[in-house]
């Protein structure tokens, strides 16, 4: 049933998401052939060629800076609203008496977003490629690349868990917006500006709880006055690292527990509380 | 409702009464088969269970027949056919003549008046 | 006959509203009952208990026995009052839909039933009229072979043609072995098609009975009683 469910919801959030981020590449590959066309980006962005390519050039870096910010905005809350219509309005009536649990609809609508998010990481850093990479630029990236993978063998502890904590983000960020959507829905009548509502409260309780977590172990280990000089950089390693390791730690288990509480939230809500009108 | 059924009666008996009916006046020809009971309970807009009752209720007056397997069968016994349309006819004359009985008609002038009518052609 | 539905002191609150108390209910199956009560009387409340959309506040409901949950919802086919329907799909998406979430339902039934009302399955469903949308979600509903329907007001506000395309849709398609729970507050147009009624009013369940013997004892139809029962 999680395959079904997954297929289903794959192919309705698909249909808008696919039509906008291919519009951002078809955009970026017809201002990288007016770049080509007008004898490369510096080129048409110095005015060297004349004023009227210039601020084309202009309006176009503008206008893709512009759609990449709206993109990445509007996929985060198409998600956040697919999960609200889905589940808490009429569309609940079928989506909530299918013979699944509510965990299956969560999960299958959680993964579809995580991919969704991904895809659209992608396809924004593809589309500024399309848009400005040249022969020098790409010796310069593919290289750097390839040294930031043989460097990954001997990273110290703290950047293995700083980059779990980079992975774990979509995750929280994806059910942090189930849970202020589930919890929104309680108030009758207004269910979205009570899932704004409680996304702005949560936003600020996460802010000072990680403050908090913050400033408590850091306190611990002296955070703020890392002075290594005098110091090898061998041991300048091993100081950061014993201050950051257990700072990251921290923060990568109350992630954890925070994804937890959100998920189980959203859950109750819909076993026990399903609120339809 | 396409029957037309009195709701403030048993739906059971009006149906058997308007199937006895339709069979007695030829709607169904003698050995012919009936429609399902999902069909006619369709035609009717009424409950297949119901349905089921009343055609249950024609069997056991031996109206109907079922074969095991293909349905129901109106009876080939035309002799009982025509004999309960004739007492159904008997029934409803009867009927009549009480009614006209109450008016102040005797059986006698009851008849008069049906010879007359039928000589001026009005019946 | 076994038992489909089986409420036990059932009880459902909304906050300081009592909108369904203690009821005790027990429904066979193989029959089309209707659920009869004025507006507010807690039709709709049972009914989404019965599907699993509320928790009962006390008491337990139990469908083919068993409490809501997976089980119940793939043997009950729900039809609300809402359009329910993901609006940007064509019906054939519904009706693939349907095919894969729920292992009873037929597809091919569907698609004749929708032929027979002229619906083309490519269509999109927000270009249909509000009339064909409930068309399609009550052909979708009755293409599965459940054991418990559940029609929660199916023929409030439409018109006389469209009432009896419905009765007769709900009659063509109902399985002798399943039961049909039908709410309505308009009982003169279904209770011919009715085996029993059950009369629910604030809450509290005021009559189960068969409605032939209703006819018989009473001498009246089920519209005339229900105005008696429920007389301001």
């Amino acid at each position: 049933m999680l395959g079904k469910l997954f297929k289903h919801e794959w192919i309705a959030i698909s249909k808008l998401l696919v039509v906008i981020h291919g519009f951002i590449l078809i955009f970026a590959i017809l201002s990288r052939i007016f770049f080509e066309v007008s004898g490369g980006v510096d080129m048409a962005i110095s005015g060297e060629v004349n004023d009227i390519v210039e601020i084309i050039a202009a309006l176009i870096i503008f206008a893709i800076v512009l759609f990449i910010c709206c993109a990445a905005m509007f996929t985060s809350v198409y998600i956040a609203y697919r999960f609200y219509k889905n589940v808490f309005t009429d569309q609940g009536y079928l989506t909530n008496t299918l013979p699944v649990t509510p965990t299956q609809i969560i999960v299958s609508k959680g993964l579809t977003a995580l991919l969704w998010t991904v895809i659209d990481l992608a396809v924004l850093a593809v589309a500024l490629l399309i848009m400005f990479a040249n022969g020098e630029f790409m010796s310069v990236l593919l290289p750097a690349l390839g040294r930031v993978l043989y460097y990954m063998g001997g990273l110290p502890a703290f950047c293995w868990i700083l980059l779990v904590m980079i992975l774990l983000a979509p995750f929280l960020m994806i059910i942090h917006m189930y849970f202020c959507v589930a919890v929104g829905s309680l108030i009758p009548n207004h269910k979205i500006l009570g899932a704004i509502g409680v996304y702005i409260a949560s936003y600020i309780i996460i802010q000072i709880i990680s403050t908090i977590v913050l400033v408590i172990t850091g306190l611990g280990f002296t955070a703020g006055s890392m002075d290594t000089t005098g110091m090898t950089s061998a041991e300048a390693s091993y100081y950061v690292g014993s201050i950051l390791t257990p700072m990251f730690l921290v923060s990568v288990i109350c992630e954890i527990i925070a994804i937890l509480v959100f998920f189980f939230v959203t859950k109750y809500i819909m076993t026990k509380k399903l609120n339809l009108e | 409702m396409p029957w037309n059924l009195d709701s403030s009666r048993p739906i059971y008996t009006q149906l058997v009464e308007r199937i006895q009916l339709d069979i007695l006046a030829g709607k169904y020809q003698p050995g012919a088969r009936l429609p399902s009971v999902r069909d006619l309970a369709s035609e009717a807009g009424v409950n297949p269970n119901t349905m089921q009752k009343a055609l249950a209720e024609l069997e056991r007056e031996n109206l109907v027949h079922s074969a095991r397997t293909s349905g129901r069968f109106i009876t080939e016994d035309t002799a009982m056919i025509e004999k309960m349309r004739e007492e159904l006819a008997t029934a409803q004359i009867r009927e009549f003549f009480e009614k006209m009985q109450q008016m102040g008609f005797s059986s006698q002038k009851t008849i008069v008046l049906i010879e007359k009518m039928m000589k001026e052609g009005k019946a | 006959m076994k038992t489909i539905l089986e409420c036990k002191n059932l009880s459902k609150r909304y906050g300081r509203t009592q909108a369904l108390s203690g009821i005790n209910l027990s429904l066979k199956s193989g029959r089309i009952i209707g659920l009869l009560g004025p507006n507010g009387s807690g039709k709709t409340t049972l009914i989404k208990l019965i599907n699993g959309l509320l928790t009962p506040t006390e008491g337990e409901i139990l469908i083919d026995g068993t409490a809501p949950g997976v089980r119940s919802k793939s043997i009950v086919s729900y039809l609300p009052e809402r359009t329910y329907l993901d609006e940007s799909m064509r019906i054939a998406e519904a009706i693939d839909y349907f095919g894969d979430f729920y292992r009873d339902f037929d597809r091919n039934k569907a698609l004749k039933m929708l032929k027979k009302v002229n619906l083309d399955p490519s269509l999109r469903i927000k270009t249909l009229s509000k009339g064909n949308k409930e068309k399609v979600q009550l052909i979708l509903v009755m293409s599965r072979r459940a054991k418990l329907y559940c029609l929660d007001e199916p023929i409030a506000g439409v018109d006389p043609a469209a009432r009896d395309y419905i009765l007769s849709t709900i009659i063509n398609n109902y399985e002798p072995d399943a039961t049909i729970l039908l709410s309505t507050h308009l009982i003169s147009d279904v209770e011919n098609i009715l085996d029993e009624v059950v009369f629910i009013q604030n809450g509290h369940i005021r009559m189960q009975e068969e409605v032939e013997t209703i006819r018989d004892k009473e001498g009246k139809s089920v519209d005339d009683l229900f105005r008696e029962v429920f007389k301001c």
